[in-house]
């Protein structure tokens, strides 16, 4: 229990400071929003527009640092994350409704089946350590893991969707792919989804692979291996009971340490792809000074790592024995 | 010395080393690589691939192939610096926490960690678009500063253990100051890691770089691979056709983080051996004739000339040689024999449990009608348990961590066909009784038992299929003496019982003389004598038995002080002439003993030794000689055997 | 056979059936037989059709396709067309214009427009200080009022008859609908009224939809059947919707549009300067508070090349005046030359007491070396970025050094603003039909700080009495000669005083696909500028095209 309640403390006092982070680092940046819009509009906006934004934009009277910080983190929990700045005056909360299907659909789920393919291909690669193919898969994952994700992208996406057209250029769905969850609709979200979803594949299983591989190969030599060796146990029931529940446990919680990266690398491609989740919304905020969004999405991103490793916490309670008697 | 030997053994690192420094060369010597300045915009857009131009040319009209090996310079600057302020970071976070420990520790920790779970890259975005003032060195501070993390991790952890470790704790206890431990003690024995946790973070440098530059956060007027990528996007290199201007940084990069990969891991390897890939193929086995009939047709066990090897880089270790034994249905043998004599490896050679780089070389046995060492994987795997259990030396780890006990003892009869639950229950309860463990721990895990009732139950394991014979591997050594003895009692109970057979390992031979009904010793690989246990207690034949007796307190009688057998015993890799125990027997006879080749005597009835004492061919004069000097020596020896290698 | 399990199973039958109508209404409403297809290379956001939020907030056929102004002005040319308003006329104190407003135009719900709609949008900007992004109540503007259906007075209290412009694309909503709107800022107006030749039809991330107005005012307009949006996220990717033909017209600055032009027969680009860019100097920082060091540099540096290597020679160097090739005719007595002299640049350099030493470098009056000089641009823009490339070369022959200080957005703007840079690349803040909006931007001493503030459009803090003068008297009169006299004076005063160097025009960036549609515009048939899809100028665009 007071290990639960100890990773749930790590929780807020993490999203704390990712909150306050959030606060901070908008506020160094010299100028703001209204310039740059006005900047943008390249002359299509009058100068004396500035005061007319920053009234639209509730830029006009901000009061001091401290008491917006206190208003921050207030409205914060209550949800509130004010108006986007560069799609005025869509509310923050209905931009990331709208980014964040697709980003869980092609994040969340790709990274899910990337852990296990890889973890997959890492017992096989540990287990079977000395052969050929087993011993040969560490070089490819490593080559893999070093390959720049948007990169991989672009080149999927000059040869796949350029080249051969078998794929579309960008976008998450046709511009008219018919009624929501039609078998048409389907077809396109997937057409769409596929180069992504192969470029965050093959980039993040090297990575699965590896530690899989390296945990494997650190349970075989522990005694309870040989124990279950000498007890005469099939092959089946010593990966299944002894290796895999022994070595997914670090690899779990690996996998929660490592999610950060994996959302990293994720949100450049959708970048890559023009893929309409969170991560290229992050990025259009960023480029468009647009405070409140760039704050909501750095949030929520943190906020799903946070949960997932939150989550990675709860499920190795169950896992491990140790850790509920609070020894680990 | 020994770890970069093996370093550059392997061609991982070797190709991972070679890669880099080719690179560093080559971007170090780029103005006599290519006569092209990489910033110049001289030449006409988008030129194809020529000889002027191997890579053709960008839209401003830059040499590629210039931008490409100049940009390795920065690309690798990035790598190395980012990568060393992150590493320098991460040690001095994961020493201070774990040296000093405490509130300390607890906060550094909490910092670890906020740092792991908050996303890298989306904060490396955020922070970067407000950082002022351009160039490459904004670009690494916030890489490195945002990726110490998880070397940090991994360095506290070390230099946790590192500090429970005996020759810290000495040195602090020796008053030394904490810059003296940290440095002195504890930096030296963690420099793999550290180097490993460098490379680790040069790679996230540069791929941190690469990403950044790429979405025109960093300075992407500099030239690097990132940068390069940036242009060849922003200019629509792939439309223009020319996606070798997309290819290639690319592919540095990901043949860069290879490299930095390779060394990672090549160097975790080496600090974590049991990464390490066994570089040697095992010989095949000089495979007797197949068949049950090797050795005495009444024993239960037959082992024949067994000869047992680790295949090292180097010579091979010779750990059991020549070793023949027979144990008898229902018999208790005890071997004994200092540590490294090659008792356990005998006795994993024999269930087979051995692992490379441990190989059978050669020999033969035979448990009843199973020829063991031929058995296939599948008869192996029948054989097991139902004809013999092993009890291991360290039976505090034998049992799986994440599964209840219960399902490790039902496991055990389940692999073997009994798979009726209300008999599985049944026989567990009973086994549990006979052992002395309340049935309820049947439902406990492994870490809610002590270290006694561990043993007890891997007892009761091996005892689960009531085979017809039992190797136990020291299996009370980790306990305290009275549990050791009650241990002890239920395991001859029980063996008296069940008409088991047990060989019985222990480097303890007071105990096994008591227990064994025949007791071997060991030593340097060899069965040096071999002799029922009343036998071996009043006439031990063999001078390496006997000063093994004098080392150890009688049972019974007054405890005086014991000496112990100065001097070591050979290298196991070399090839020994004579007696192994030549150097340090207090009966030896020069000319005799270190020449002729060893052989086995009997020396009474069911008594054997391996000793030229007892060789008749040996003149009686020579053998006495030697028996009256060992007495004077014994005199002086006693009063050196406080620096003498006592066993164990 | 009456019984209620029956009953209740067509009861679930019909509330299916319903279902599946209403959600197939929305994407099957009618198949139009030509639609005229738009690519966007941003995404746009949330379903939004409130005109009066700026540019990206409001979708894109808001201002273009739905709702119409009074006047467009054609920035490259200053041509008007009429739209809701038919024809204009300042009072001789330039105190007064009158608009007469068209008569037979019908919102899309039915209702009649008339004066007082228009009135009532140019004075509910005034109740909505937020809305007024063009600053029309903060620029002299006192009353709007209707004085009959149809003529529209506009009341100034100080003349500013620049206002104009302004007041033309100033979009006109419906008071009958909006006078009951409380929160102009924040409402999206999901059912759009307007008089525009479209209305609304879907809304998707992926594509947006107009279709024809069927009882547009303008007889046998508009000639397609639908406008449809669609999004891509990169140049690159709406490059290619447009060579492929899944796109008509795209609005996208990219890299090289000669190369797009000659990948297909139906691709064509015109690209119209209506801006300029220009190399900003820090007129309050020595040594680029001296007229003479300024002028030395401009000479250094060879706009051409600028322009070739920025824009892959599809954009002209500027001229040295900053008045764009459309308004020279009008606007310039007589064609400004380049300056671009290296030799000429040296001497002036020394001349002015700048001397160099024996390694060739510049040294300031005091005789110490100068400093390496940041050139401030943006970062991601690759163009700005190519040109500090080329001014750092021609600088360096002079012995000037220099290096790149590539700004994150905030900090590029912030910089600019708060005059924390040496040099710095950006465009005329301000622009529009005549050369005054740029330079009543870059020069008004209302729109510049003192250093720290932010100023909103005098980058380069230079301000001169007698441009003030010129300025103002060139926004207080409708006298064609009086504003070309004020106008002269400030060219000529800004040519001398060098506070900016003009380096490349600054285009609008027409694509077009003309494998399916006719009427686009051109240099030869400029009847607009060119202009953004979602601007006014778009709308002639989307009643001239016409199925091929």
């Amino acid at each position: 229990m007071s290990y639960l309640l100890r990773k749930l403390g790590i929780f807020v006092f993490t999203l704390w400071v990712a909150a306050t982070l959030n606060f901070v680092l908008p506020r160094l940046v010299p100028g703001d929003p209204v310039s740059v819009m006005l900047a943008k509009y390249q002359g299509r906006l009058d100068p004396a527009a500035v005061d007319a934004l920053k009234i639209a934009y509730g830029l006009n009277d901000l009061g001091s640092p401290v008491s917006q910080y206190f208003s921050y983190l207030g409205n914060l929990l209550r949800g509130d994350f004010g108006r986007s700045i560069s799609l005025f005056p869509t509310p923050v909360i209905d931009v990331v409704r709208m980014a964040l299907p697709y980003t869980l659909g092609l994040i969340g789920v790709t990274t899910i089946i990337s852990f296990v393919l890889g973890s997959a291909l890492g017992l096989y690669s540990g287990w079977r350590r000395g052969g050929v193919v087993a011993d040969g898969l560490t070089p490819v994952a490593l080559f893999l893991n070093a390959m720049p994700y948007f990169w991989f992208g672009l080149i999927l996406l000059y040869v796949f969707a350029f080249q051969l057209k078998w794929f579309p250029l960008s976008g998450a769905l046709d511009p008219f792919p018919g009624d929501t969850y039609s078998a048409g609709w389907w077809s396109s979200l997937l057409r769409h989804a596929a180069l992504p979803v192969f470029t965050i594949l093959v980039t993040s299983v090297g990575g699965w692979l590896i530690t899989m591989r390296n945990n494997v190969i650190n349970v075989a030599g522990e005694d309870y291996l040989a124990f279950a060796r000498a007890k005469g146990l099939t092959e089946r029931r010593i990966i299944s009971r002894y290796v895999l529940r022994n070595a997914l446990l670090p690899s779990f919680t690996a996998f929660g340490m490592a999610l950060g990266f994996v959302v990293g690398g994720s949100i450049l491609t959708e970048i890559v792809f023009s893929y309409p989740g969170l991560g290229f919304y992050l990025y259009q905020s960023v480029t468009n000074l647009d405070y409140p969004l760039m704050q909501a999405i750095f949030f929520f991103i943190a906020l799903a790592v946070l949960l997932a490793n939150l989550l990675v916490d709860f499920v190795n309670v169950l896992l491990d024995p140790r850790i509920r008697e609070g020894q680990a | 010395m020994s770890g970069l030997r093996q370093f550059f053994g392997q061609p991982r690192s070797l190709v991972g080393a070679g890669f880099l420094l080719i690179l560093l060369v080559a971007s170090l010597c780029a103005p006599l690589i290519t006569p092209y300045d990489p910033n110049s915009l001289e030449f006409g857009p988008f030129m194809p691939l020529s000889a002027q131009h191997w890579l053709g040319t960008t839209a401003l009209g830059q040499d590629i192939f210039a931008q490409f090996i100049y940009g390795a310079r920065l690309t690798l600057l990035v790598g190395a610096v980012a990568g060393l302020i992150a590493t320098l970071l991460s040690v001095t976070f994961g020493l201070a926490a774990a040296y000093l420990g405490g509130r300390v520790d607890e906060a550094i920790n909490t910092l670890i960690n906020v740092f792991l779970v908050l996303p890298g890259l989306p904060l490396v975005i955020v922070a970067s678009a407000f950082l002022r003032g351009g160039g490459v060195w904004p670009v690494i501070l916030v890489i490195s500063f945002t990726g110490w993390a998880f070397g940090a991790r991994v360095l506290r952890a070390q230099a946790l253990a590192l500090r429970e470790r005996d020759f810290v704790q000495a040195a602090v206890v020796a008053g030394e100051g904490p810059g003296r431990i940290i440095f002195r003690e504890m930096l030296p024995n963690m420099a793999g890691l550290i180097a490993a946790n460098f490379f680790g973070a040069a790679l996230y440098a540069v791929l941190s770089e690469a990403a950044l530059s790429f979405i025109g956060v960093g300075d992407v007027s500099l030239v690097t691979w990132g940068t390069m990528l940036y242009w060849a996007q922003a200019k629509g290199a792939l439309l223009q056709g020319a996606w070798w201007w997309v290819a290639l940084p690319g592919l540095g990069i990901a043949l860069l983080g290879t490299s930095f990969a390779l060394l990672n891991f090549a160097i975790d390897e080496i600090s974590n051996p049991k990464l390490g890939r066994s570089n040697v193929k095992l010989p095949a086995r000089k495979k007797p004739a197949p068949g049950a009939g090797v050795g005495n047709p009444d024993a239960l066990l037959s082992i024949r000339d067994l000869n047992v090897g680790y295949l090292t880089p180097g010579p091979t270790v010779r750990a059991v040689r020549d070793v023949s034994l027979d144990v008898q249905p229902g018999e208790l043998l005890g071997l004994a024999g200092e540590s490294g004599c090659g008792k356990s490896t005998l006795a994993f050679a024999v269930t087979r449990l051995l692992d490379p780089p441990g190989a059978v070389l050669g020999g033969s046995v035979r448990l009843a009608e199973h020829d063991l060492l031929n058995l296939s994987p599948e008869e192996l795997r029948r054989v097991r348990w139902k004809e013999f259990s092993m009890v291991f030396q360290a039976s505090m780890n034998v049992l799986n961590p994440v599964l209840k006990i219960r399902e490790q003892v039902y496991d055990a009869m389940q692999a073997h066909g009994v798979t009726d639950k209300q008999k599985l229950d049944a026989r567990a309860r009973e086994l549990f009784d006979l052992v002395g463990i309340q049935a309820s721990y049947l439902d406990a895990y492994p870490h809610q038992l002590s270290g006694g009732m561990k043993q007890r139950v891997v007892i009761a394991i091996a005892l689960a299929l009531e085979p017809k014979l039992i190797v136990m591997d020291e299996p009370t050594t980790a306990l305290d003496v009275v549990v050791q003895r009650q241990i002890l009692q239920e395991i001859n109970d029980v063996r008296r019982r069940l008409g088991i057979s047990i060989i019985f390992i222990t480097h303890d031979l007071s105990l096994l003389v008591e227990m064994s009904d025949r007791v071997a010793i060991m030593y340097a690989g060899e069965v040096v004598e071999l002799a029922p246990a009343h036998q071996l207690y009043a006439h031990p034949a063999h001078p390496y038995t006997q000063q093994l007796m004098n080392s150890f307190p009688p049972m019974t009688g007054p405890r005086t002080r014991r000496s112990g057998i100065p001097g070591k015993p050979p290298s196991l890799s070399a090839e020994i002439v004579g007696c192994p125990f030549f150097e340090r027997c207090n009966k030896r006879m020069p000319g005799v003993c270190d020449v002729k080749p060893l052989q086995t005597f009997p020396v009474a009835e069911e008594q054997t030794a391996a000793c030229f004492l007892y060789d008749p061919t040996v003149s009686p004069a020579l053998k006495e000689n030697a028996i009256r000097d060992s007495q004077h020596v014994q005199m002086e020896v006693s009063r050196e055997s406080a620096h003498s290698a006592n066993l164990n | 056979m009456n019984n209620p399990m029956t009953n209740k199973v067509k009861a679930l039958v019909s509330l299916s059936l319903i279902l599946t109508a209403a959600l197939g209404s929305a994407a099957h409403a009618q198949n139009p037989k030509s639609t005229f297809t738009i690519v966007r290379s941003t995404q746009w956001g949330a379903q939004n059709y409130n005109p009066y939020v700026p540019g990206d907030q409001h979708l894109l056929p808001t201002n273009s396709a739905i709702y119409e102004s009074l006047f467009f002005v054609n920035s490259i040319n200053g041509k008007v067309t009429p739209v809701l308003g038919t024809k204009y006329a300042w009072s001789k104190d330039n105190k007064t214009l009158t608009v007469t407003t068209r008569g037979g135009v019908k919102w899309t719900d039915g209702q009649g427009f008339d004066a007082g709609d228009a009135a009532f949008s140019f004075n509910y900007l005034k109740s909505y200080p937020a809305l007024d992004t063009s600053g029309l109540w903060k620029s002299g503007l006192s009353a709007v009022k209707a004085t009959n259906a149809s003529t529209l007075v506009f009341s100034f209290a100080t003349p500013n008859t620049p206002i104009f412009q302004y007041i033309a694309a100033t979009p006109i909503v419906p008071q009958h609908l909006w006078k009951d709107v409380k929160d102009p800022s924040t409402f999206t107006n999901a059912k759009p009224v307007g008089t525009g030749p479209f209305v609304a039809d879907s809304y998707s991330q992926q594509a947006l939809r107009v279709l024809k107005n069927p009882n547009y005012w303008m007889e046998g307009k508009p000639s397609v059947d639908a406008l449809v949006w669609i999004a891509t996220s990169t140049n690159d990717a709406a490059q290619l919707k447009l060579l492929s033909g899944e796109a008509d017209f795209g609005y996208v600055g990219i890299s090289d549009p000669k190369t797009y032009a000659a990948k297909s027969p139906n691709a064509s680009y015109w690209w119209p300067t209506n801006n300029i860019n220009f190399l900003y100097f820090n007129t309050v920082k020595a040594p680029f508070n001296d007229a003479g060091f300024r002028k030395g540099v401009a000479a250094a540096i060879n706009t051409k090349e600028v322009a070739d290597k920025a824009y892959a020679g599809a954009v002209a160097a500027a001229s040295p005046a900053a008045v764009f090739p459309g308004q020279q005719k009008e606007w310039l007595a007589n064609a400004a030359k380049s300056t671009f002299d290296v030799t000429a640049a040296d001497k002036a350099l020394t001349a002015a007491g700048y001397k160099k030493d024996g390694s060739g470098n510049r040294l300031g009056k005091d005789g110490k070396a100068l400093p390496s000089f940041k050139i401030l641009v943006g970062a991601g823009w690759t163009d700005f970025i190519t040109m500090a490339q080329v001014i750092g070369n021609n600088l360096k022959k002079v012995g000037i050094n220099t290096s790149i200080d590539q700004q994150a957005w905030g900090s590029y703007s912030g910089g600019l603003q708060t005059g924390s840079y040496d040099m710095g690349i950006s465009w005329g803040w301000g622009n529009g039909s005549t050369p005054y909006y740029t330079f009543n931007a870059a020069f008004n001493p209302d729109f510049s700080a003192p250093v720290g503030k932010t100023a909103p459009s005098n980058l380069s803090r230079y301000t001169n009495p007698a441009i003030t003068k010129a300025l103002d008297t060139f926004s207080t009169t409708s006298n064609a000669a009086t504003q070309q006299k004020a106008m002269t004076t400030i060219v000529s005063t800004v040519m001398k005083e060098q506070p900016w160097v003009p380096l490349t025009d600054r285009v609008n960036f027409g694509l077009f696909n003309t494998s399916k549609f006719t009427g686009f515009p051109s240099a030869a048939d400029p009847y607009n500028d060119s202009s953004p899809d979602d601007t006014n100028g778009a709308r002639l665009l989307y009643l001239n095209v016409k199925p091929k």
